[in-house]
């Protein structure tokens, strides 16, 4: 079996028993990289020879028995919005398509320390904004089970490197169901820890009450063992949360006996694709023969979680890119008359046609006049849907839906009209505005071999519940063993 | 709701943002729609519903006033597109 096929936790293992070296696993994956990486075209910057002194680096210690974590010398690549020292962090912008930036994300410390082989910096919607990676200003990066369909976003580049075994793990970002939706259609697993859990020092800022990193990777286990790794407070990060010492491994047990699952009818309903509701209520019957109580029950403010989404986060993007003013860093425009036009010229040329209309999208909704009508009463409706989850946890355990209304669709099937665009998040932004944890994980395919995602989401940091259930699930089918033919 | 070409216009300037007149007109009915679609908030009772203002519930985070290791100069002007005396370059801005 070639190495930069199997999971961080069956390399862990290898390299424990010294069956296998971290030099030869990251050789096998770099060797992937340059076999697939023109089809699928994943990654903005490639930190190659980087990555290979890193895994020489990790041999040697392991060889002179100097301590190491589970995860040392297993390869992984981050998205290109988290801050990485001396690497170019492009955030997939023109704005920023040469910065550099002079401090590592608190996150890419943390795969420092632990001596991970950084690969590269993989592709996005330019500053997490979009639902299929075509918003980015370099390229388009392809769905690895189908190289004419999109890999979802905004988090695009980072599932489909785990997806096409370009990287054994990533890190992503989510601020609307950016890791959990490209999760879904790569067919990979894909988490948004609880607000708070991990910090967002040197993650560019898209909308700060609602963006948080977590990992992609090729099942559950790793998915776990990533979090160990990234999670805790940092001072630097003052909206991150002090959590006891969590193990997160050790809730990978087999076992829903008893475990109340809800799942909100509203989310099986009117466009959600046929196949994926099969495939959800599939899952449902499986956990059910595994001992689960499942039962329907209504999340009233379901259908209002969208709206409030777009205008919370537009209304926050829009304060937080107001910093690209083409002074301080980033891109300036070359002609200009004086200040003012030296802001407008660099920003309207600096930023892609999404993050104008949010932008603009946002300034609006803060302006005089209309602040009541659109940012308040959405703050208003977002403290009902908190309520509405509450009162659900109140009788579940964890609550099921479809990770995405639909399964890949074409490139360019969708970007033309904004809205529709939108409507990939219906069934993820409800997490985010409830600042709860969230995982996907793949539950089937569909006609055209397309994977098709569950989502599972809990209390706040509840994380092990989450993991508990997705493992069982996992064990139980075999839809994370599937790999696309590339 | 009726969003205006002058609406518009008005919003790219608050946010530092030129419009082409080519691209008025579609940015205009993409808002239109967007802000449309938002008004669906309107249909939810809010009376006595306090705004959520903060994602979680942590009072002011302080530290200690001591000084700690910063960036050196070079570093911090190191993505600047225009310096001059070990500053930032910049266009007249006070007339």
């Amino acid at each position: 079996m070639e190495l930069y096929k199997l999971t961080a936790h069956e390399l862990s293992d290898m390299l424990k028993s010294g069956e296998v070296s971290s030099e030869e696993i990251t050789k096998s994956v770099i060797e992937r990289i340059e076999n697939t990486e023109d089809k699928v075209d994943c990654y903005i910057t490639k930190t190659l020879e980087t990555a290979l002194e890193t895994a020489k680096k990790v041999d040697e210690k392991r060889a002179k028995g100097e301590e190491l974590t589970s995860l040392s010398g297993i390869p992984a690549a981050i998205k290109d919005n988290i801050c990485t020292k001396g690497i170019k962090t492009t955030c997939a912008s023109k704005m920023l398509e040469n910065f550099v930036p002079p401090y590592n994300a608190f996150v890419t410390d943390k795969l420092n320390q632990a001596d991970i082989p950084v690969l590269g910096k993989v592709n996005m919607d330019e500053f997490a904004m979009g639902s299929s990676t075509e918003n980015s200003y370099f390229k388009t990066t392809k769905n690895p089970y189908d190289l004419e369909r999109v890999p979802g976003g905004s988090s695009g580049g980072s599932a489909a490197v785990v997806s096409s075994d370009e990287a054994v793990f990533a890190l992503g970002s989510d601020t609307g169901g950016s890791i959990r939706q490209p999760a879904s259609l790569c067919g990979v697993v894909g988490l948004k820890p609880t607000y708070g859990l991990v910090s967002r020092f040197g993650l560019v800022a898209f909308a700060s009450s609602l963006d948080q990193i977590g990992p992609l990777s090729k099942d559950v286990t790793d998915c776990a063992m990533v979090l160990n790794l990234i999670k805790g407070h940092d001072v630097k990060d003052t909206t991150s949360v002090n959590v006891d010492n969590c193990d997160y491994t050790k809730s990978l047990i087999n076992d829903v006996k008893g475990m109340k699952i809800g799942v909100p009818s509203d989310y099986l309903g009117e466009g959600i694709q046929e196949e994926v509701k099969t495939a959800i209520l599939n899952a449902i019957e499986t956990y059910k023969s595994l001992g689960a109580d499942v039962e329907y029950f209504d999340l009233k403010a379901a259908k209002y979680a969208l709206p409030a989404y777009y205008i919370i986060s537009s209304a926050e993007a829009s304060s937080n890119l107001a910093r690209y003013d083409g002074i301080k860093y980033g891109y300036r425009t070359e002609n200009f008359e004086d200040l003012t036009d030296l802001y407008k010229k660099t920003r309207s040329e600096g930023f892609g046609s999404e993050v104008k209309r949010r932008i603009m999208l946002g300034t609006y909704a803060l302006s005089s006049g209309y602040y009541d009508a659109y940012y308040k009463k959405a703050q208003q409706v977002r403290t009902i849907i908190r309520n509405d989850f509450e009162n659900a946890f109140s009788k579940f355990d964890v609550v099921l839906t479809p990770t995405a209304p639909n399964t890949a669709f074409k490139i360019g099937e969708k970007i033309t009209d904004p809205l529709t665009m939108y409507l990939e998040d219906i069934c993820t932004v409800s997490v985010n505005i409830a600042s709860l944890p969230a995982i996907s994980l793949p539950c089937g395919f569909d006609k055209y071999n397309l994977p098709i995602g569950m989502q599972l989401i809990s209390r706040t940091f509840d994380e092990s519940t989450l993991f508990r259930t997705a493992y069982t699930f996992e064990q139980n089918t075999d839809f994370h063993t599937i790999r696309p033919s590339l | 709701m009726n969003i205006t070409k002058d609406d518009v216009m008005y919003v790219a300037n608050l946010a530092r943002l030129n419009v082409s007149d080519g691209e008025v007109d579609k940015l205009t009915g993409e808002m239109e729609s967007i802000i449309d679609f938002a008004d669906m908030l309107a249909e939810v009772d809010t009376k006595d519903i306090l705004p959520t203002n903060h994602a979680m519930d942590i009072s002011n985070v302080f530290r200690d006033d001591e000084i700690k290791l910063s960036y050196t100069r070079d570093e911090l002007l190191s993505n600047a597109p225009s310096k001059m005396a070990g500053c930032v370059a910049v266009p007249k801005v006070i007339e």
